[in-house]
């Protein structure tokens, strides 16, 4: 059972060189902390959220200069937690396309290298390079698309909850007074 | 006296050729040869009268030595005419035995000549063969024309069994063998069947001839090691040549890393160069921003006692000087300000650090450009003909692709790394200022009321 899953990634890694593996490894950590940001939107953030809102029900007054500047120092600290890892995330997606790049022409390096010891009699002997050549390309850009679904979608979660957030709050503090 | 004798020797030796040495040491002058040689001519001719002389006088013996070489010269005709006779019989006996041989061994001839054809061939490929190491296995020699004894086709089928029990065996041995650099020294072989051999952790490769075995060129680290194992009777994996040396000369060939890098040329050395600079500046600034989160969070847990010694103290202390009762927008521009005044330092080689990353995949691009260019100038010197000509410098144009990425892609992971560092810091101290600021507008709120209220009570 565990034979027969293994084998085709075994194979594939083969065939694709050390810069499959690389790019696999990129996507774990890609995806993994995609997987992670979604958790903390969905549990943490959302109890921070209500502890922020009770938190400024509780003040004594909320119109004042400070008050409000103190409102958006919060606001600005769960904000940016909530985006904390999305730099990284982008980098990673960035990383994809250039690694399968690096793949591509280390593939071709192999090509040209086999080229010049068996001469182009030996289609077949190249075969192992192109394969090199092309499959990182493939899965870099596979990953990066993925990629790029992910971290557009989520910058739009973050601005979406950052209008959210004052929303709440000030209809909060508004039938507070009302 | 000295100079017509340095002429004379001069002259026999370019004239005469006689050997230098004996001219310099005699060196007799060139009228006593001439006249030597004209004494010794016609001590010469008078010799030759006098014997023609004798020879004319003596008539009657000239005659004798005549006759006595007829009859010599008879007798050698009889003998050769028995001979021719004895000849002819003989080659009569010849072709009899032939044709008998030919009607009683018709069959037989073409496996006569399977076996010789056999052995013949059995030989050259032991030549370059790792069977006959160690051992000397000797075939039987037929000729064209001879017969092949029964102990012949004995010793053949004896040989070839010998043969084939040694292809399955592996044995040490210890053999002369040339090293890399060409010293032959006693040392231990392993043979393994017909398949390979190697001496210590290195390959050997094939046999030649009569030649001592070699070291093959290169051996790479991971078959060493095995083959060591292998030797040693601690492992049981080896690697083969199947191709007859073909595929170790290419491993030889190969480039190793630092060739690579060499091959990239100066445009490889220069994004190396770019990409060591952009490393430092990241690494250094990293660091720096490391001691000033540190000496930040330091500060926020002890607010009595500001130190100027990080960007959080330095902007509060500042405020603290600020004149009492101001309004608060004027309060909020004094603090952006302070803390624009605290940006570039954190954000300090990040553009270098940016741009470089940016650049190198560019230079990379450079070199491939480059590269191809000096491909199709083989090819207009070279033709199009031989690919392994174009082969190099393709491989050379990609090395600095390959370069360029390799140097960008560290750059960018420390590009976020900072930029993500200082951002954090940047919102931490814009985070902090405010809710100090904001402390202060009510602390100084509630000292207006207690002002006023002192002042209303007062009145």
């Amino acid at each position: 059972m565990i034979e027969a899953l293994v084998h085709p990634i075994a194979r594939l890694a083969n065939a694709g060189g050390p810069v499959l593996v690389v790019i696999a490894l990129v996507a774990v950590v890609l995806f993994t902390l995609a997987l992670e940001r979604l958790i903390y939107w969905q549990w943490r953030y959302r109890r921070q959220r209500q502890a922020l809102i009770t938190r400024w029900q509780k003040r004594h007054e909320h119109v004042s200069w400070s008050a409000r500047t103190l409102r958006e120092c919060w606001c600005g600290e769960l904000i940016s937690a909530l985006r904390a890892s999305l730099p990284w995330l982008k980098l990673l997606v960035a990383l994809c396309p250039l690694l399968g790049l690096v793949g591509t022409v280390t593939g071709m390096i192999q090509v040209f290298d086999t080229l010049s010891i068996t001469g182009v009699g030996q289609a077949r002997g190249m075969s192992d390079g192109v394969a090199r050549a092309t499959l990182p390309t493939l899965a870099g850009m596979a990953v990066a698309v993925v990629g790029i679904l992910f971290t557009s979608r989520f910058e739009h979660i973050v601005r979406r909850e950052d209008q959210h957030l004052h929303d709440r709050l000030t209809r909060a503090t508004e039938i507070d007074h009302a | 006296m000295t100079r017509p004798l340095a002429g004379a020797a001069l002259a026999m030796m370019v004239g005469v050729s006689l050997p230098a040495s004996a001219a310099e040491q005699s060196a007799p002058s060139l009228e006593d040869i001439v006249q030597s040689y004209q004494q010794g001519a016609a001590q010469a001719q008078q010799r030759d009268l006098s014997r023609l002389d004798t020879l004319l006088k003596d008539r009657g013996q000239l005659e004798q030595a005549v006759a006595e070489a007829e009859a010599r010269q008879q007798k050698a005709q009889a003998r050769r005419d028995s001979l021719d006779g004895t000849r002819q019989r003989q080659e009569e006996a010849i072709a009899s035995i032939n044709e008998r041989r030919n009607s009683e061994g018709d069959d037989l001839q073409p496996m006569f000549d399977r076996l010789r054809h056999e052995i013949d061939d059995t030989r050259d490929s032991l030549k370059n063969s790792w069977l006959t190491l160690g051992s000397d296995i000797s075939l039987p020699s037929l000729d064209d024309s001879s017969i092949a004894s029964s102990d012949d086709l004995e010793q053949y089928a004896q040989s070839m069994s010998q043969l084939i029990a040694r292809s399955a065996q592996g044995e040490h041995l210890t053999l002369p063998v040339a090293g890399q650099d060409g010293n032959i020294t006693q040392r231990d072989v392993v043979r393994l069947g017909g398949m390979s051999a190697f001496s210590g952790g290195d390959l050997l490769s094939a046999p030649n001839g009569d030649r001592p075995l070699a070291v093959a060129a290169h051996t790479p680290d991971s078959v060493s090691s095995e083959l060591k194992a292998l030797a040693s009777g601690q492992g049981d994996t080896m690697a083969l040549d199947p191709t007859d040396g073909e595929v170790l000369e290419a491993l030889a060939q190969q480039p190793s890393l630092l060739e690579r890098i060499k091959q990239g040329g100066v445009i490889g050395y220069i994004t190396l160069a770019l990409g060591a600079v952009g490393l430092l500046i990241a690494l250094a600034q990293f660091a720096w921003l490391a001691l000033v989160s540190t000496r930040t969070r330091r500060q926020m847990h002890h607010f009595e006692e500001l130190r100027s010694d990080n960007p959080l103290g330095r902007v509060l202390k500042r405020f603290g000087q600020q004149q009492r009762y101001h309004e608060p927008e004027v309060l909020e521009a004094r603090m952006d300000e302070m803390l624009l005044a605290e940006q570039p330092g954190l954000e300090r080689g990040q553009a270098v650090v940016k741009v470089i990353a940016a650049i190198a995949p560019l230079m990379g691009l450079l070199g491939t450009v480059t590269g191809m260019i000096g491909t199709f100038q083989a090819i207009t010197v070279f033709g199009s003909g031989d690919p392994k000509m174009m082969a190099g410098g393709i491989s050379q144009a990609l090395v600095t692709t390959v370069l360029g990425l390799v140097v960008a892609i560290p750059l960018l992971f420390a590009n976020t790394a900072l930029n993500s560092r200082s951002r954090n810091l940047m919102n931490l101290l814009e985070r902090q200022a405010s809710a100090h600021l904001a402390d202060r507008m009510d602390e100084q709120q509630s000292g207006l009321e207690a002002d006023t209220r002192r002042h209303g009570s007062a009145s």
